[in-house]
């Protein structure tokens, strides 16, 4: 780096810190933001897991779509262990978060943060989860989030999700239970519809043939590689339709990195940034303390952030006009418990991770052909996540595909309710729960190409009991650890119960001849509203009780959006939150995108 | 056994709590942390593998002789210990010590039974968190109290595994009966006002039977060694000249680029999704309604009007827990430090717990 001091520190590379990043960069502000992981597909890290690299990059020539593809290989272990949140090292395990019972929390480290894992759906929020339920303070509404919503949409070019076999089975279901077809981006009744993606759509050569008589073929013979690539055999741009978004997705192999057709925040949002001349991204930087001055009476005010280099132990300081906490919905709230501010009794508190579960189908042979022309459902092609079912006020499900690996956990390896074997679901709409092992487990992986998964993803509502916490002593080389704990509501629960019976009548409607519901345990995966508006920002995203300290991540939305995927939602606020401060800090806010 | 009630009270519990650490080496890969790992946690570790992904020689009249084996004819053992010795990072922690603690009593009539032990497992403060023993004697100590209350339906044989424990003595049908009851303690132990670290011991069953099903299907088997540095590592589709034996199981097809799997885009003629050319129109004759359409076109969202006052909540919004719900902790506990939740754990410790377990319920030999 340069120099030591800034206008703007943004603590977190992630889904949001980036958008911000280059909204500030844009509006001609010395940007530094400081990443936990490490920084993939970067002439700066040719090896990033396995030594220290560079220290900082602020030039998008030093983005490499060569290095994407030689690091994310698409091997879901592989990736799993790359990059889940934890140090770059490749030796390292992960960072420790506390969950009670057998819950989880997975997110990503790395710059592009949970994206990097992501599927790639941005649906808006519901519009009655902000106007309608009560978490939202009133002088916001949903009306002021389109504008950014636009403006994101735009920048990663949102387009309806492809259809392959997959998709077909459940579209196929949803209409045979009566569900209208959604064409909307505001969506205020329960209906389905294909995602909206922030994944360019499928080359028209990846097309599969339907004869009159209805019997397919696939005539592509080449090897999904991109133009650029030299040895690429009739290449294609744009998704290949291998369901590798959880573990990487770089496809097509051979695209420059910025032509990557999954547009994670790395891929997106960050060359946007450092195209702007006034950002620049440090990688390896775990912020472990926010500093502020208090000589002047009234609030503390934030002065900039202390780090910690995450291969050398060296710790730094830099200064800055403006912190910005984008460090996700549990370590933003660390962080600031961990640093000597001020105590708001919401810090941490009403937590939402969208309380989830997974209900999956399984056909007969003979079944798919008739409904999809071929014996299989093939939950390792297309885009992971294409097909959605919304219900405001509830929640929404989606068709998930994936590997074997992941589908045999999320089908399979976790459950609340124990082992099937312990559950008796005579009376349910589905007609086995719980976790599954041994010869029943074989027999229902060998069906693995006939079986597609529905997550379910609960409206589930802020509680204060729920979030995280932090306890002296327990502490790993960053400070006192993340507790997260999380108990659903009544309603909640109600809410997770509706959707998995949906999901498994859908299915069943679709043709299935077997549902299994996992009854997941509580696993974190959507987390927001750690930080929330109204509660302990501003709606400009400004900590009541820290001046110059904003939060733009998923921790500052208020609720949990109603259901729908958050990353739009929550890099629309970063968005907005990034005009705030030029307008209130810097006054240096030039067309401004929703108005000043 | 009968003479054993199940009215009983007992907390299992897992602590990652501090205290003083002393250094191990490193460990340098997957076989050699196999290697350092006791016998007896090695043999827990198979009958864990043994019983998740077991031989199964009935599917083979079914499905095909490649259905037989399981993740004990791969070596899935080694692995899952090395994933269990590494999954968290402790790196520069040196306060940080892994530690089970067991406490058991049960009341059995005029008989009280009180059995406890803690173990603890010396870490490399610059590592990571060392966990497959205090794992193991998680599983053993299941055992032992399902054993304790009759809820075996098979014999325990300790000649199952070599060096085996009571975890490994038991029938696969039993050692899944052994983890469930983890899986109870999430009641009792979450009202508990809980050691900040506590992890509760129904963790212990979703790891180990998520992480060895998960590995098991993933591609884990390819790599010539996992634990070489991610740019060294070879990986092949095949071993040995045959696809990799779980890929065979499951019909995966292997890593792919990309698939020729892309129909269309859904729509309808009164909708914006979907345009051009139809690929497929369904006929109303219960395939799907009778509008909706695989266009080649896609369409796209429209930017819609909305109003959302009709809005109601069709569930409650109290935010009340469940009475008669799925058992979560209330969030309300009181946090306390490490320090207290090692000496709570110490409290009645008996180290002999196994051993007296295992020469009373089982009848074996244990060397003092």
């Amino acid at each position: 780096m340069s120099h030591t001091d800034y206008d703007v520190v943004i603590v977190g590379a992630g889904g949001d810190g980036p958008v911000a990043a280059w909204r500030l960069g844009q509006l001609g502000l010395d940007v530094l933001v400081l990443e936990a992981g490490p920084f993939y597909g970067n002439e700066q890290w040719e090896r990033p897991t396995e030594e220290p690299g560079g220290e900082s990059s602020s030039d998008p020539a030093d983005l490499s779509g060569e290095l994407l593809d030689e690091q994310f290989t698409t091997r879901e272990l592989e990736m799993i262990q790359k990059l889940i949140f934890g140090p770059a090292d490749h030796e390292r395990g992960f960072w420790l978060r506390k969950f009670p019972q057998s819950g989880i929390t997975i997110q990503a480290a790395g710059v592009g943060g949970t994206t990097l894992i992501y599927t790639g759906n941005h649906p808006r929020a519901y519009p009655a989860a902000i106007d309608e339920q009560p978490h939202w303070p009133d002088s916001f509404g949903y009306e002021d989030l389109l504008p950014y919503y636009r403006r994101m949409e735009e920048l990663l070019d949102i387009q309806p999700a492809p259809v392959t076999a997959k998709e077909e089975l459940f579209f196929q279901g949803a209409e045979e239970r009566g569900y209208d077809l959604v064409d909307n981006k505001n969506v205020t009744a329960a209906g389905y519809r294909p995602q909206p993606n922030a994944i360019w759509g499928p080359d028209e050569k990846l097309r599969v043939e339907r004869r009159g008589d209805g019997t397919l073929s696939r005539p592509y013979d080449g090897n999904f590689r991109h133009p650029a690539d030299p040895d690429a055999v009739d290449p294609v741009e744009g998704h290949t339709l291998a369901t590798t978004e959880l573990s990487g997705n770089p496809h097509p192999l051979g695209a420059p990195y910025e032509e990557k057709a999954k547009r994670t925040s790395a891929i997106g949002v960050v060359p946007e940034a450092l195209k702007t001349g006034n950002v620049t991204i440090r990688p390896n930087a775990f912020v472990t303390d926010v500093l502020v001055d208090r000589s002047l009476g009234g609030n503390p005010e934030a002065t900039g952030v202390e780090f910690r280099d995450t291969w050398s132990g060296d710790t730094e300081q830099v200064s800055a006009g403006v912190v910005v906490l984008a460090a996700g919905a549990i370590e933003t709230p660390r962080l600031w418990l961990n640093a000597d501010l001020p105590r708001n009794e919401w810090v941490g508190k009403g937590m939402t991770i969208h309380f989830g579960d997974n209900v999956m189908g399984f056909w007969e042979e003979e079944v798919l052909e008739e409904r999809v022309g071929k014996p299989t459902a093939d939950p390792q092609e297309g885009q992971t996540i294409a097909a959605r079912l919304d219900y405001p006020g509830v929640g929404m499900l989606q068709t998930t595909g994936s590997y074997a690996g992941i589908a045999a956990i999320l089908g399979f390896g976790a459950s609340a309710s124990g082992f099937t074997f312990t559950n008796d679901p005579a009376e349910a709409p589905w007609d086995t729960i719980g976790r599954l092992a041994g010869p029943k487990l074989k027999r229902f992986l060998s069906r693995y190409r006939q079986a597609l998964p529905v997550l379910v993803v609960t409206d589930d509502r802020p509680h204060k009991r729920n979030g995280v916490s932090v306890v002296d002593g327990v502490e790993d080389e960053h400070g006192p650890i993340p507790q997260v704990n999380y108990v659903p509501s009544k309603g909640d629960v109600q809410r997770r119960d509706e959707l998995a019976e949906i999901a498994s009548n859908v299915l069943k409607a679709a043709g299935a001849d077997h549902v299994h519901r996992s009854d997941s345990p509580a696993t974190a995966i959507h987390i927001h509203s750690t930080m929330a508006m109204g509660k302990v920002v501003d709606t400009a995203c400004e900590a009541y009780d820290v001046d110059r300290l904003f939060v733009a991540d998923h921790s500052a939305l208020a609720n949990g959006v109603g259901g729908p995927n958050p990353t739009n939602t929550g890099q629309s606020l970063a968005l907005r939150t990034a005009e705030r401060i030029a307008d209130r800090y810097f006054d240096c806010l030039v067309d401004p995108i929703g108005g000043s | 056994m009968d003479e054993f009630s199940t009215d009983r009270r007992s907390l299992l519990r897992g602590l990652v709590a501090g205290g003083a650490a002393a250094a191990l080496p490193s460990a340098a890969s997957a076989a050699e942390t196999a290697e350092q790992t006791d016998p007896t946690t090695r043999a827990t570790f198979r009958a864990i593998v043994d019983a998740v992904l077991p031989e199964t020689p009935e599917l083979v009249a079914e499905f095909g002789p490649e259905h037989e084996p399981g993740g004990l004819a791969v070596g899935l053992e080694d692995y899952l210990l090395a994933v269990t010795n590494s999954i968290f990072s402790m790196w520069d922690a040196p306060e940080l010590v892994v530690a089970v603690g067991v406490e058991e009593e049960i009341e059995a009539g005029p008989v009280e039974v009180d059995i406890s032990q803690e173990v603890r497992t010396e870490q490399d403060p610059e590592a990571n968190a060392r966990l497959a023993e205090p794992v193991a004697k998680v599983c053993d100590a299941a055992a032992a109290e399902l054993l304790a209350r009759g809820g075996n339906e098979d014999a325990p044989d300790p000649t199952r595994f070599e060096a085996g424990g009571t975890f490994a003595s038991l029938s696969r049908r039993d050692r899944f009966r052994a983890l469930a009851l983890l899986d109870e303690r999430e009641v009792e132990e979450t009202r508990l006002p809980g050691p900040a670290t506590e992890s509760s011991g129904a963790l212990v069953p979703q790891l180990l039977v998520a992480f060895t099903e998960g590995i098991y299907y993933s591609e884990w088997q390819g790599y010539d060694d996992i634990s070489k540095p991610p740019s060294e590592r070879e990986f092949s589709e095949t071993v040995d000249g045959e696809r990799l034996q779980s890929w065979r199981q499951t019909d995966f097809p292997g890593i792919i680029d990309g698939a020729a799997a892309f129909r269309g885009y859904w729509g309808a003629p009164d909708a914006s999704l979907g345009e051009g050319r139809v690929w497929k129109s369904y006929g109303g004759d219960g395939d799907a309604g009778p509008d909706a359409r695989i266009y080649y076109e896609r369409g796209e969202f429209t930017d819609n009007d909305y109003d959302t006052d009709g809005y109601e909540e069709p569930f409650d919004t109290s935010g009340e827990p469940p009475e008669d719900g799925p058992a979560f902790a209330d969030g309300d506990g009181e946090v306390r430090r490490p320090e207290e939740a090692v000496e709570d754990a110490r409290e009645n410790v008996d180290a002999d717990l196994l051993a007296r377990t295992r020469e009373e319920l089982l009848g074996q030999e244990v060397e003092r």
